[in-house]
């Protein structure tokens, strides 16, 4: 088992073959090794915040903040998966495949997905990148600039002269 | 009459130690300048939060690594439409508009989607993505498209992250690098092969030799003109990237012509096959001194790499790493200059940091960012490195084990090899037989990892009829220390370990009490204001 801890204390046991899914805890056992016991301790994965009466792992939804223990739900519903393929070989992938499962995780408010994304960086764990990224893409798939500020609440900052000249710059652009 | 009272003129660009900055094109400023207000009928700079609404939560780098990778992992099958979002996104905010136009991501994007065909550059990255783009489309999807190449808006924005990185590109280099500091090697001409192996093959010394290369007809031939001439159609590697070699020249030329501060890291080319694929050989010889080749009776195919052609631009270079397989080297200089910092073994510099094994080197991105927030550090060693600037038609010998990073005052070109001969051959055999897995030059994949695998037995079979004798010494001396070890395994018997081969256990004592090794190993190495 492998101990780690989150930046707000909160520790978790998990097993090394989900815990090893991200490369940056793996690394660390393979050079430290577990002689000491000592947990790892992860600065930039905000915890959980554990719902009362539930199971050891609630469901994702429920919870409006929940990073590390989201990132570990994450990797045990995919410890037994198959090691992907290398790079070379895998068909290039588009955004719509992602797997019925990811995309009911990542069923999330905009902010946990971005923390999660944020922590798969951090972690190293590229398939879970990989698979908020695509969520990103799809949400802003198909709208206009006006639909994707008002998605991300996002203010329009520019003058008219600047908007218009970006626009003119990058616009055939977006669909090739 | 009475003085005239005196106006404080009003600081436009960043300081520095090393002078004023060039201003940056979006007006990216330190995060700390953010709480300086802004002057009268100055517009605020772009504000983060409010122009990124939810993707505020992204740090500005996992933000551009997005922007760099999106077109990776995006990468469309043939059927459907391929819908690249960064540009709508980038139209959203001013924040948004820097961080997805900054350039270092787009020479990733161009990369990962033109490899390297993007053909003429343009004047900056972005700008020969949409040359490639708009090329790549048919004659009808162009009828639509007005062709503008951007032409950056500096809406102003602050950030540690873009700011540290432009920082590293632009400020000067010769102040970066303390151009005007001796150097600290010894030069020499006429030097005899008994004096060269006695006084810097055996010690492991370095030295610059000045009678070598000017010679040599590359000396008197190559220029970026007459390569691009004669060669201008042939492929060579630059990083990650196979081009022809006049695409490269486009590129070099348009980092020269901005004074060697258009990017952070140039793009440095460093091509193992242009024996092969010119006759570019042909214009040097080894060096007699550097003759001797071991490796050579592994045969042509079965090899590690060994010879490279090395080109790039001012602000290109190597960061700090050891050579391959304890191998020694030389480096010609045929045109420009190269600032070399040399370390001796067991010596590690500072902000350098070797794994356990020595398979992983954490050390800063680049060159310029490891010279602004390092290179004083030596001021207090005890040690000094060796420091010096080889200049064109000098040659520079690196013994095996020294740490070493270059970087380029100038734009150079240079011819460099790995080489093992029977000073170091004990050292390259001990290298192969305990760390199979670190051997390199064999190129990634399957055939590669077993060359490197097997390249111990090999060789010793090679070398059986000539040097039997050097590899019986090896591995008598490994036993014999591996006897005097017994229960004990701390990394204190490595260095009574070392202290059998040879090297000098008091620099490592030294290298401890520099504080060398308990600095903070992240993976992610930036410096924050």
């Amino acid at each position: 088992m492998v101990r780690i801890t989150s930046s707000d204390s909160q520790e978790f046991s998990v097993s090394q073959d989900i815990a090893c899914q991200s490369q940056l805890i793996k690394n660390m056992i393979e050079d430290v090794g577990d002689a000491d016991e000592q947990p790892i301790p992860l600065p930039n994965v905000a915890g959980a915040i554990l719902q009362k009466g539930g199971s050891c792992f609630p469901s994702i939804s429920n919870a409006p903040k929940l990073t590390l223990f989201a990132v570990i739900e994450y990797a045990t519903m995919h410890k037994d998966d198959p090691p992907s393929a290398p790079e070379t070989d895998a068909k290039p992938s588009t955004s719509e495949d992602i797997e019925d499962r990811d995309k009911q995780f990542l069923n999330v408010d905009q902010g946990t997905l971005f923390e999660i994304i944020l922590a798969a960086n951090y972690l190293d764990m590229k398939s879970l990148l990989d698979v908020g990224c695509k969520t990103v893409a799809n949400m802003i798939k198909g709208k206009t600039v006006e639909e994707v500020r008002a998605l991300f609440n996002i203010v329009n900052d520019f003058t008219p002269e600047e908007e218009e000249q970006i626009r003119k710059e990058n616009e055939w652009c977006e669909d090739r | 009459m009475e003085a005239k009272p005196r106006r404080k003129k009003a600081r436009t660009a960043p300081m520095s130690k090393f002078g004023s900055l060039k201003s940056h094109p979006f007006g990216v400023q330190p995060m700390g300048n953010s709480f300086l207000a802004p002057g009268p009928n100055q517009r605020p700079p772009a504000d983060r939060r409010g122009g990124l609404g939810a993707i505020a939560v992204l740090t500005d780098e996992v933000l551009m690594s997005y922007v760099a990778l999106e077109f990776v992992v995006l990468l469309c099958n043939t059927d459907a439409v391929n819908e690249s979002l960064v540009f709508r996104l980038m139209r959203c905010s001013r924040a948004l508009y820097v961080l997805c136009n900054t350039d270092a991501v787009w020479r990733d994007r161009c990369i990962a989607r033109f490899g390297g065909g993007f053909g003429a550059f343009s004047d900056s990255w972005k700008n020969t993505y949409k040359a490639a783009l708009f090329a790549s489309l048919s004659v009808n999807e162009k009828e639509g498209i007005v062709f503008v190449p951007d032409v950056p808006i500096k809406v102003g924005f602050f950030s540690d992250y873009l700011f540290s990185s432009w920082r590293c590109s632009t400020v000067p280099l010769d102040a970066l690098c303390r151009s005007n500091a001796p150097d600290n090697i010894d030069r020499r001409c006429n030097l005899s092969m008994e004096c060269f192996i006695e006084e810097y093959d055996k010690p492991g010394k370095p030295v610059i030799l000045t009678d070598v290369v000017t010679k040599w007809p590359a000396f008197k031939k190559w220029s970026m003109d007459y390569l691009e001439k004669t060669v201008g159609d042939t492929i060579f590697r630059a990083e990650s990237v196979d081009l022809p070699f006049k695409s490269y020249a486009a590129y070099a030329k348009h980092c020269r012509e901005n004074g060697g501060s258009f990017e952070e890291a140039p793009l440095y080319l460093f091509d193992k096959y242009f024996s092969h694929r010119t006759s570019l050989a042909d214009d040097y010889t080894v060096p007699e001194y550097f003759s001797e080749d071991l490796f050579q009776v592994l045969g042509a195919e079965k090899r590690p790499d060994y010879r490279w052609i090395i080109i790039g631009p001012p602000r290109s270079g190597s960061t700090f790493h050891l050579d391959p397989n304890s191998t020694s080297a030389w480096n010609a200089v045929i045109t420009g200059s190269k600032k070399w910092l040399l370390f001796p073994p067991d010596c590690i510099p500072p902000g350098v940091f070797p794994s356990v094994d020595g398979s992983e080197v954490t050390t800063p991105i680049s060159l310029a960012e490891w010279f602004l927030n390092h290179y004083d550090e030596i001021k207090h060693w005890p040690v000094k490195p060796v420091e010096c600037i080889c200049r064109a038609g000098e040659i520079l010998y690196v013994p095996r084990g020294w740490w070493h990073c270059v970087m380029n005052l100038e734009e150079s070109i240079a011819i460099t090899q790995n080489f093992v001969n029977t000073v170091n051959l004990a050292s390259v055999l001990r290298f192969c037989r305990t760390k199979p897995e670190q051997v390199s030059g064999y190129g990634s994949g399957c055939l590669g990892e077993e060359l490197g695998a097997t390249l111990y037995n090999r060789f010793k079979s090679a070398l059986a009829p000539t040097h039997q004798h050097v590899i019986d010494e090896e591995l008598e001396l490994a036993q014999h220390a591996s006897r005097i070890l017994t229960n004990d395994k701390e990394e204190d018997d490595k260095k009574k370990l070392a202290s059998l081969f040879g090297k000098k256990p008091a620099l490592s004592a030294l290298a401890g009490l520099c504080g060398a090794d308990d600095a903070d190993a992240g993976s992610s190495f930036r410096f924050s204001f």
